[in-house]
């Protein structure tokens, strides 16, 4: 027979995984073993869970060495010298023929510019204020549209990729194609004077003069949420990358985080005494870090995770400065006349003075004020908007290195942009999937922090429990490791509380129904006033078997003797 | 069972014993006797017939309780015949016991004395008498019948009565579950670990894919068109098939004897001598070359290791002699390998001989084949041993010299055994120049060899091989139309040392050994000759002691640091030109404001020289006692707008005061600062955030509304007694405590705590089944699925589903394995 089953074995082979995804190498050892679960289904289930997130995470890290691109930093030779020594010249004369083509002047005529760069770092939209709006492909130097539009102009946005952009204009944003034919006028965004594009949700989102913060769906065309700020009118506006959370600097000196579910800010920080001036997300980290500078020249970094203070603050000379991170983490901040780069080990860690950080790198501008600027995506390029035009400076190591063709290729052509287009539009996230917690989908709730005054003991029974608790209530939990939230310490608490001795009749009352021992089950309807020798029987043979378990225990705990046998044992009825 | 075995002891040698009288009374010799001991001895009972009536009668009246069977004891006891029994055994105890058996037996038998000649002849049985009988079908009927009766035993002679059939059935039914559990668990190792897998793809099974083999299609083979059934026709006409092939193979070889069978091997053996005759040669020269090597090496080893191992050698020789022993004892054990052994002698003699047999025939010669071999190889061990007993005396050159001969002989046999076969594949050109290149590099490797061995010779001992050819520069060597160039071997030279002439004899290595042991001292004595020097050389001490001391950039502004101080010679000089110039505007600027007299003064955000004691400077201590007044001090820098460097020449600044170790500018610096903050703050700002989240606290916190409309259950109007609210008007609403909140203690900020209504629908509010903690599930969930955040294989392995079916294919269950 054993035969027979072994060659059967062999027959049914079709039980083990394909050959392709058959793992080469045994799991890592630090994965988790899951021995103190005693439900073997569950034990197998959780063991396959954690070696093939370990493989998968092994596999990423492996992949990472297909990034063969690295980003060049300058670094100083000996003590004496400072990078910020290094002026652009230098860094030009050094660099490669087709990097230094980076370092240009635009010298415009209208006011103050601002600039924005599609997302895959080639297109460029600048817009003046007084009304001059271009967008280019600035690598090859074709221009794409050029309009002069007669009015105060306050900002410039691509939509989801060159082809469309949206501008800030007097009194309404208006949507231009790649050509600049106006197609629509959003009559719902009043006076705006920021623009934001979310790309993974297709939200055009603006904040006015009047304070309102809108969010336009670009898909389909419809506002999706209108948040009153209650703050006056705004001219900050930035959005986190990691959890498109938009973050809005007011007058007052506060800083507000908002989402397009909630109708106020899910955050608010007084980050100034006076008005904010610059803001910007660090994209690198994650967004854990934003930066946010006040008009009183004021330039603070904060912990986005706990917000329990600033990481760094220092002072600038000349006024607000306007902030923006780079893709790997370097902050630029211009202020005054000059634009300084802090870069990132020293600019993320505490430091108790009011000092500024090393700087990295200064670039002065003659023409102010500067209004805005941009780093290029995966260029070592930083775009300042001044009031004679634009300057474009290269900053050595700021930019990331290894672009994601699938998610933006700088080399991409026709055929790609309109697949890319179409599989964005498939991939379009809901807006009401924006929280600060961008992992929260699928998550477990958190148990609720609602507590009544006075009567907090709700008596929910058993069966209406949630299953953690029911689980808890049965001793079924796994409680050896927590998730390290400051709210599991509560539901830790509710089962301490939960676990205090339970009479029997509570206890019968949760069993979980349908479950039980078939004799108990007996034993329970039997009437106690109908005396049925069966089960009379049954009963003194469970009190026997219970007190030999007593007997035992006792045995074991050292407070009864094991009776010795005797000679008279013989005589013993069974 | 003591009874039968008596009984048998007894019907033995009834001649000579006695049977006790005592004895005779316990035992019934019905009860004693079964029905087959009846039929084994049944020729002591000349009268079966009667015995089985009475069998017939006491079971008729059966009783299996032991009472009734001693009620029935006791009525046989007091039966007339058993007591005629007990007189007759009384009066006859003397008498034999044979006699005595026939009395109490023959009732209707003749009890003359002639009875007795019965016994000799075979006992008459009932099928004896029946034997007339035998045509009639009545009769086989009845036998039929009584089969059973007869083949049981007494008790169970009548059938039992069957069990109730409820009780059957239940019986039936557990055999048929145990049959069916047995049959059932033999899947259930199959079950299980289908159940347990990771993944499924069905069909379960899978088919036999691979190639189907050439011999498997000519045995499916059949005919289908005109063609191939008129060829297949002329194949068999002309028994060319391949089974007819294999037919007339087996008649050919069938009247071989042992003899013909050993020439036809031989003949094959030549034929593939011939094929293979130069490879062999090759092989042999190396073994003769490895053999020469290990020889020489050996020498070498015992001169250079002594006498030490002798013992350990011995042992271990016996040891192997033993093993050899043991093996051959076990050769010889088979048998096989003669042809004077019983079965050879045998298969000699037949004529015609199956499959099998010529097999083992030709099994046989191959073993006394090799037997000879390895006896002849034993010898030549021995010669070899000998040899090397001999060469204990001898030199290496003996070795040399051996090797030599053996492959001069190899050569000579060359030559004798040269052309073979006139008209066999072998005599066609290209064979024959494809042979006689693998000849000639087979001479070649000899040649090397030869070279070698002499080469090494050539500084110990010139004679030993004065055949050798040395031949200098590259060779050229015309075979088969084709010119080969072969490097020509070089005469090993060694330099010359004067320790290798002192060792003529030693070999190779020991006078490496020598060689190399004044070189490595060389080299081990340099160093130490070299390191005095290296430690008296001054660049290399200056430069180690002033090696760049690094310190955290992040220190900046903090305090000077003398290491830096020292080292700015550069910077010093390019800012002393234009040092005094600065220096002068910079005093012209300096503005200075007595703080103590400003600090009184406190209304927020007026001036800008106002400084609020809520700002007020934490490193006070710091500052020194000169500053009496603090000292704002407005940099050219700063108050020039218009400077293009202002960012570089800020930081220049900072070294230089760094340098000079200011301290107190630093402060100032800062307290200008906090001016100019205060000069742009809002109003109130702090007061009004602090009121914004006073208020949202209290709007989230928990709270009890008295919903008691007043004349409503009570009296009103003056003078009427104020009562408490009662309870149960009074509406509790739930709300999130203060000291929960995210950002308690946390003064500058507020986090709502309000619920996000729309992104809860994304949120599980229920742990799912199998995990049993939440840390479970958010690890579950913790993974990346898609494709964007793993490779190509994690998203793969990551999303294949537990169960994978190829559409169109039916799936079978599944087969056991036969």
């Amino acid at each position: 027979m054993a035969s027979s089953v072994d060659s059967l074995f062999v027959k049914a082979q079709n039980t083990t995984l394909p050959k392709s995804l058959r793992p080469t190498s045994p799991p890592p050892d630090n994965v988790p073993k899951h021995k103190h679960v005693k439900d073997l289904k569950l034990r197998t289930k959780l063991n396959r869970q954690a070696a093939h997130a370990a493989r998968s995470k092994a596999l990423v890290e492996d992949a990472e060495l297909l990034l063969t691109n690295e980003a060049g930093k300058m670094q100083v030779e000996t003590e004496l010298e400072r990078t910020w020594r290094i002026g652009q010249d230098d860094i030009v004369q050094s660099a490669s023929q087709e990097a230094a083509k980076g370092r240009r002047e635009l010298k415009l005529d209208g006011g103050p510019y601002r600039s924005r760069y599609s997302r895959n770092g080639r297109h460029l939209a600048i817009v003046g204020n007084m009304g001059h709006v271009a967008t280019f492909d600035w690598q090859t130097g074709t221009m794409h549209a050029e309009l002069q539009l007669q009015e105060t102009c306050r900002d410039i946005t691509f939509l989801q990729d060159q082809s469309f952009f949206a501008v800030a204009q007097k009194k309404y944003v208006f949507i231009y194609d790649r050509d600049g034919v106006e197609l629509h006028r959003l009559k719902a965004h009043i006076e705006p004077t920021r623009l934001e594009f979310l790309p993974y949700h297709w939200l055009l989102a603006s904040v006015g003069n009047n304070g309102f913060l809108k969010y336009q769906d670009t898909s389909t065309g419809h506002i999706v949420a209108e948040h009153r700020t209650k703050l006056g009118a705004c001219h900050t506006l930035a959005q986190n990358k990691h959890n498109a959370v938009l973050h809005l600097g007011h007058s007052n000196g506060v800083v507000t985080l908002w989402t397009p579910n909630i109708p106020h800010p899910a955050v608010q920080i007084l980050a100034h005494y006076g008005p904010v001036v610059g803001l910007s997300v660090d994209p690198s980290s994650g967004g854990r870090y934003m930066a946010t500078s006040g008009q009183d020249g004021v330039v603070k970094v904060w912990d986005c995770r706990n917000w329990k203070g600033t990481v760094r603050e220092w002072t600038t000379r000349g006024g607000g400065a306007e902030l923006e991170w780079s893709a790997r983490g370097a902050l630029s901040v211009a202020v005054g006349g000059s634009v300084n780069v802090y870069t990132k080990p020293s600019i993320q860690t505490p430091h108790a003075p009011k000092a500024p950080p090393p700087l990295y790198l200064t670039h002065p501008i003659p023409h102010r004020p500067l209004t805005s600027v941009r780093f290029c995506p995966f260029q070592d390029i930083l775009t300042i908007g001044h009031n004679a035009g634009l300057s474009s400076i290269l900053v050595p190591g700021v930019g990331e290195p290894n672009f994601d063709s699938m998610e933006a290729d700088p080399f991409e052509n026709k055929k790609a942009r309109r697949e890319r287009e179409v599989k964005g539009l498939l991939d379009k996230i809901q807006p009401d999937m924006i929280t600060l917690d961008p992992d929260f989908v699928g998550a477990l709730a958190p148990p609720t922090k609602l507590t009544t005054a006075v009567n907090d003991t709700h008596d929910i029974p058993f069966a209406r429990l949630p299953r953690l608790e029911r689980l808890r209530v049965q001793g079924k939990a796994d409680e050896t490791e927590l998730v390290d939230d400051d709210d599991e310490d509560i539901a830790d608490g509710d089962a301490d509380k939960n676990a205090k001795p339970q009479s029997r009749m509570e206890k019968e009352k949760r069993k979980m129904r349908g479950k039980g021992k078939s004799v108990k089950r007996y034993l329970r309807k039997q009437r106690k006033n109908v005396i049925d020798p069966t089960a009379v029987a049954i009963r003194a043979k469970l009190e026997k078997q219970r007190e030999e378990k007593r007997v035992a225990k006792a045995i074991e705990n050292g407070s009864m003797e094991a009776r010795k046998p005797s000679a008279l044992d013989r005589f013993r009825r069974p | 069972m003591s009874e039968d075995l008596r009984v048998r002891l007894i019907g033995e040698n009834e001649d000579d014993e006695r049977m006790d009288s005592g004895d005779d009374e316990e035992i019934e010799s019905d009860d004693a006797f079964d029905e087959s001991d009846e039929e084994k001895y049944g020729f002591y009972f000349p009268s079966n017939d009667h015995d089985e009536e009475e069998d017939a009668l006491s079971t008729s009246e059966d009783a299996p309780e032991a009472l009734e069977e001693l009620q029935d004891f006791i009525s046989t006891l007091d039966s007339a015949d058993d007591k005629k029994r007990k007189s007759n055994d009384v009066s006859t105890q003397s008498a034999s016991k044979k006699r005595r058996l026939m009395q109490e037996r023959t009732e209707a038998g003749d009890e003359g004395e002639f009875g007795v000649s019965v016994r000799g002849s075979t006992a008459l049985k009932l099928d004896d008498l029946l034997a007339p009988l035998a045509s009639s079908s009545a009769l086989t009927t009845l036998k039929k019948s009584i089969k059973v009766l007869t083949s049981t035993s007494n008790k169970t002679k009548t059938l039992s009565a069957p069990l109730p059939q409820r009780a059957q059935e239940r019986l039936d039914r557990e055999a048929a579950y145990e049959q069916t559990k047995e049959e059932v668990d033999k899947w259930s190792a199959t079950m299980k670990r289908i159940k347990q897998a990771e993944h499924l793809s069905f069909p379960l099974q899978a088919q036999s894919e691979g190639r189907v083999s050439n011999l498997e299609l000519a045995a499916k083979f059949k005919p289908s068109n005109e063609l191939e059934s008129a060829v297949d026709n002329l194949l068999k006409s002309a028994q060319l098939r391949d089974q007819d092939i294999a037919g007339t193979e087996a008649l050919k070889m069938a009247h071989l004897s042992v003899e013909e069978v050993a020439a036809r091997r031989a003949e094959l053996r030549m034929m593939r001598e011939l094929a293979f005759r130069v490879d062999k040669k090759a092989k042999r020269i190396a073994k003769i070359k490895s053999k020469a090597y290990r020889r020489i090496r050996k020498k070498q080893r015992e001169r250079l290791g002594g006498e030490e191992g002798d013992a350990d050698v011995d042992v271990e020789d016996a040891e192997a002699r033993l093993k050899a022993e043991v093996e051959r004892a076990r050769e010889r054990a088979t048998l096989r390998h003669k042809t004077t052994g019983k079965w050879a002698k045998a298969m000699q003699g037949r004529e015609e001989l199956d499959v099998d047999q010529r097999q083992a025939i030709g099994e046989m010669l191959e073993r006394g084949e090799k037997l000879r071999r390895r006896i002849q190889g034993e010898m030549s061990g021995d010669e070899s041993e000998e040899n090397e007993s001999d060469d204990e005396e001898q030199d290496v050159e003996t070795i040399k010299q051996g090797a030599f001969e053996e492959l001069a002989m190899l050569n000579a046999s060359d030559v004798l055994s040269a052309d073979i076969g006139s008209k066999s594949v072998f005599n066609m050109k290209f064979m024959r120049d494809a042979a006689e290149r693998q000849i000639r590099e087979a001479d070649a490797a000899a040649d090397d060899f030869l070279n070698e061995m002499g080469g090494v010779e050539s500084e110990s001992d010139d004679d030993a091989c004065g055949d050798r050819t040395v031949t200098e520069g590259p060779s050229v060597q015309r075979v088969g139309g084709r010119v080969v160039y072969h490097p020509g071997t070089i005469p090993y030279t060694k330099p010359v040392d004067s320790h290798a002439s002192e060792t003529s004899s030693v070999t190779l290595q020991s006078a490496d050994l020598v060689q190399d042991s004044p070189k490595s001292l060389n080299s081990i004595s340099s160093p130490i000759i070299s390191s005095p020097t290296q430690e008296s050389n001054p660049w290399l001490v200056t430069s180690s002691s002033s090696g760049p001391s690094r310190k955290r950039s992040e220190v900046l502004v903090q305090k000077g640091s003398d290491a830096l101080a020292k080292s700015t010679n550069k910077l010093k000089k390019r800012i002393a030109k234009g040092g005094e110039e600065k220096e002068r505007i910079q005093d012209d600027a300096v503005l200075e404001i007595d703080a103590d007299n400003v600090l009184t003064a406190l209304e927020p955000a007026s001036t800008p020289a106002v400084i609020n004691t809520k700002h007020k400077l934490k490193g006070k201590g710091k500052e020194k006692p000169k500053n009496d007044s603090v000292a704002v001090q407005i940099s050219p820098a700063d108050a020039d707008d218009s400077d293009e460097h202002s960012e570089v020449d800020e930081q220049e600044r900072t070294l230089e005061r760094k340098r000079k170790g200011g301290k107190g500018k630093g402060v100032t610096a800062f307290k200008q600062r906090e001016l100019v903050t205060l000069a742009f703050a809002g109003d109130n700002v702090v007061q009004a955030f602090e009121d914004l989240k006073q208020s949202e606290i209290e709007a989230d916190a928990p709270r009890e509304v008295d919903t008691t409309l007043p004349g409503w259950g009570s009296w009103g109007g003056t003078g009427t007694k104020k009562f408490p609210p009662r309870p149960n008007l009074i509406k509790k609403i739930a709300g999130v405590e203060p000291s929960s909140r995210a950002d308690y203690k946390k003064a500058h900020v507020i986090i709502s705590e309000k619920r996000d209504k729309k992104a809860a629908k994304y949120l599980v509010k229920e742990l799912p089944y199998p995990y049993t903690s939440h840390a479970q599930y958010a690890r579950s969930m913790d993974i990346p699925v898609g494709a964007e955040w793993n490779t190509r294989v994690g998203f793969q392995r990551g999303t294949l589903p537990r169960v994978v079916k190829k559409m169109g294919t039916v799936i079978e269950p599944l087969v056991k394995a036969s």
